[in-house]
C-alpha cells in the first residue's frame, strides 16, 4: 500500500509537474528550471524510500 | 494498470530519477524554449519511470513507444548541430521498427493466453514454437534498444547530435530498458526458446564487443567514442544476462548501473568541452590539463573507471559477468575478456590525445576551467561511482533476492 502510494505520487509529480510548467504561476525561464530542479530532486528523494 | 518492484528494476527506478535530477541543474544552460524542454524533460521522466515499473506488455509496450516522442523532439529541437534531425529520424525510426515485431508479438500473446498480463504469460505454457516466435519478436524490440551488433547504427549518430542531456539520457536510461526488457519480458517467461536461441544470442553480444571496440579506436569524435563505447560495454551486459547464472546476471545488471554512472558523466564532461570551445573533434584539442586541472582530473577519473579500474563501479559488473560467461561459454568469455584490452587502448588513446601534449592554440585560443555547477554534479557522480566500486554489496544484498528468484524459477520451469 505504501509502496503504490510512492509509485504513483513519483509519477504524479512527474506528470503534474509538466503541467504545471504551463500555468501562470511559473512565469520567467529561471522559474521554469528551479521548479523542474525541485520535482525531479523530490523524485529523486521518494524514490531512494522505495 | 499493474505495477511492481523488485531487485531487478529498483536501482533503476532510483538511477532514472538520480540522473534527471543531475539534469535538471545541467539543463540550467538550456536557452532555447525552456517551457518546451522542461516539458518534454520531465515526460520523458515519467515514460521511463513508467516502463521499468508495469508488469503488463501492452503498457509496457505504450510507455517504451511513448520515451520516443520527447527523445526524438529533443534531439530534432536541441540537438547541436545541422544533421540532428538525421539522428532524430534513425533514433526515430529503429526504435519504431523494432517496437513494430514487439506490437505484434503482444497480439499473439493476447490471443494465445486471453491477457498481456505478466503474471498471465508468467504461469502460462507456451509451446516451443510459439515460444521461440515470440522470443525472436521481442528479441527485435529489445536488441535495437539494447543495442545489440547490427541494430546499433542508430546509437552514435543520435549521441553525437544530440545535446549532452540527451546523450546522458539516452546512454544512462535507455539503453538499460533494453536490458532490463530482457530480464523481465524475455528470459524469465520464454525459457525453452531462450535456451534454443542462447548460441545466437551469444554470438551477436561477441561479436558486438569486438567490432565496437575496433570501431571506437578510430573515431575522431569523442561523443561518437563514448557512445561505441557503450555499445561494448552494454554487449558485454548482455553477455552476462544470457550466461544465465547467478554471477553473470548479478554482472549484468551491476555493469548496467554502472555503465549509467560513467557514460553520463563521460557525456557530461565531453558537454563541458563543447559548451566552452564549440567542438567535439579531438584534432582541436591538446594540452588541456595545464589550463583545465579540474576537467582533467575529472576526466581522468571517469577514464580509468570507464576501463573497468579495480575499486570503481565498472570492475564489479565486468568482474562477474567474466565470472559468469567462463562457466557457460569459454570461448566467448576469452574473447570478450580480450576485447576488454582494447577499451583500455581507447580510453587511454582519448585521454592522452585530449589532456597531454601541447595546447593547440592555432585552433582555441581562450581557455577556461568548468563551472562550479559542473563541478558539483560531476563531485556526486564520482562520489558513486567509488561508492559502487568499493561497497558493491549495498547493491549486491537488494538485488540477489530477484536474482536468485529469477534463477530457481528459471530452473523449475
Amino acid at each position: 500500500m505504501v509502496l503504490n502510494t510512492l509509485i504513483y505520487t513519483i509519477m504524479l509529480l512527474a506528470f503534474g509537474g509538466s503541467l504545471f510548467l504551463w500555468t501562470p504561476f511559473v512565469k520567467s525561464n529561471n522559474q521554469i528550471r528551479i521548479v523542474s530542479l525541485v520535482i525531479t530532486t523530490v523524485m529523486f528523494i521518494l524514490s531512494c524510500n522505495i | 494498470m499493474v505495477l511492481g518492484i523488485d531487485g531487478i528494476s529498483l536501482f533503476l527506478i532510483i538511477l532514472t530519477t538520480f540522473l534527471f535530477s543531475v539534469c535538471a541543474l545541467v539543463a540550467f544552460s538550456v536557452e532555447k524554449k525552456v517551457r518546451l524542454f522542461f516539458t518534454l524533460f520531465l515526460l520523458l521522466e515519467l515514460f521511463i519511470l513508467a516502463s521499468f515499473i508495469v508488469l503488463d506488455f501492452l503498457m509496457f509496450y505504450v510507455f517504451f513507444e511513448a520515451i520516443l516522442i520527447p527523445m526524438f523532439l529533443i534531439i530534432g529541437i536541441w540537438g547541436s548541430r545541422t544533421r540532428r534531425m538525421k539522428a532524430a529520424n534513425y533514433f526515430l525510426f529503429y526504435a519504431f521498427f523494432g517496437s513494430l515485431f514487439m506490437l505484434i508479438g503482444i497480439l499473439i500473446i493476447y490471443l494465445t493466453v486471453g491477457s498481456t498480463g505478466w503474471y498471465n504469460s508468467y504461469v502460462f505454457n507456451y509451446n516451443l514454437n510459439t515460444q521461440k516466435l515470440l522470443w525472436f519478436l521481442f528479441f527485435i524490440g529489445f536488441a535495437i534498444k539494447v543495442p545489440l551488433w547490427p541494430f546499433h547504427i542508430w546509437l552514435p549518430e543520435a549521441h553525437v547530435e544530440a545535446p549532452t542531456i540527451g546523450s546522458v539520457i539516452l546512454a544512462g536510461l535507455l539503453l538499460k530498458l533494453g536490458g532490463y526488457g530482457f530480464l523481465r519480458f524475455v528470459l524469465p517467461i520464454f525459457t525453452d526458446a531462450t535456451k534454443f536461441f542462447l548460441p545466437l544470442a551469444i554470438s551477436l553480444c561477441v561479436i558486438g564487443i569486438v567490432y565496437a571496440s575496433l570501431t571506437t579506436i578510430r573515431q575522431v569524435d569523442m561523443k561518437r567514442i563514448i557512445a561505441y563505447s557503450s555499445v561494448a560495454h552494454m554487449s558485454y551486459g548482455m553477455l552476462g544476462i544470457f550466461s544465465l547464472n547467478y554471477y553473470g546476471i548479478m554482472g549484468g545488471i551491476l555493469l548496467m548501473l554502472g555503465h549509467g554512472l560513467v557514460s553520463s558523466a563521460l557525456f557530461l564532461l565531453v558537454g563541458v568541452l563543447y559548451d566552452i570551445y564549440g567542438t567535439r573533434l579531438i584534432k582541436y584539442y591538446g594540452g588541456l590539463s595545464q589550463v583545465m586541472p579540474l576537467f582533467s582530473l575529472f576526466f581522468f577519473f571517469f577514464t580509468i573507471a570507464n576501463m573497468g579500474l579495480p575499486g570503481l563501479c565498472i570492475f564489479v559488473g565486468e568482474f562477474l559477468t567474466t565470472i559468469g560467461i567462463f562457466a557457460t561459454n569459454t570461448f566467448a568469455a576469452v574473447i570478450s575478456a580480450l576485447a576488454g584490452v582494447f577499451t583500455v587502448g581507447y580510453m587511454i588513446l582519448l585521454y592522452n590525445r585530449v589532456v597531454f601534449g601541447s595546447l593547440k592554440v592555432q585552433y582555441i585560443s581562450k581557455f577556461k576551467d568548468m563551472s562550479a555547477r559542473d563541478f558539483y554534479v560531476l563531485i556526486v557522480l564520482a562520489y558513486l561511482t567509488l561508492l559502487f566500486g568499493v561497497c558493491p554489496q549495498i547493491f549486491i544484498e537488494s538485488i540477489e533476492y530477484s536474482v536468485f528468484r529469477f534463477l530457481r524459477l528459471y530452473d523449475v520451469k
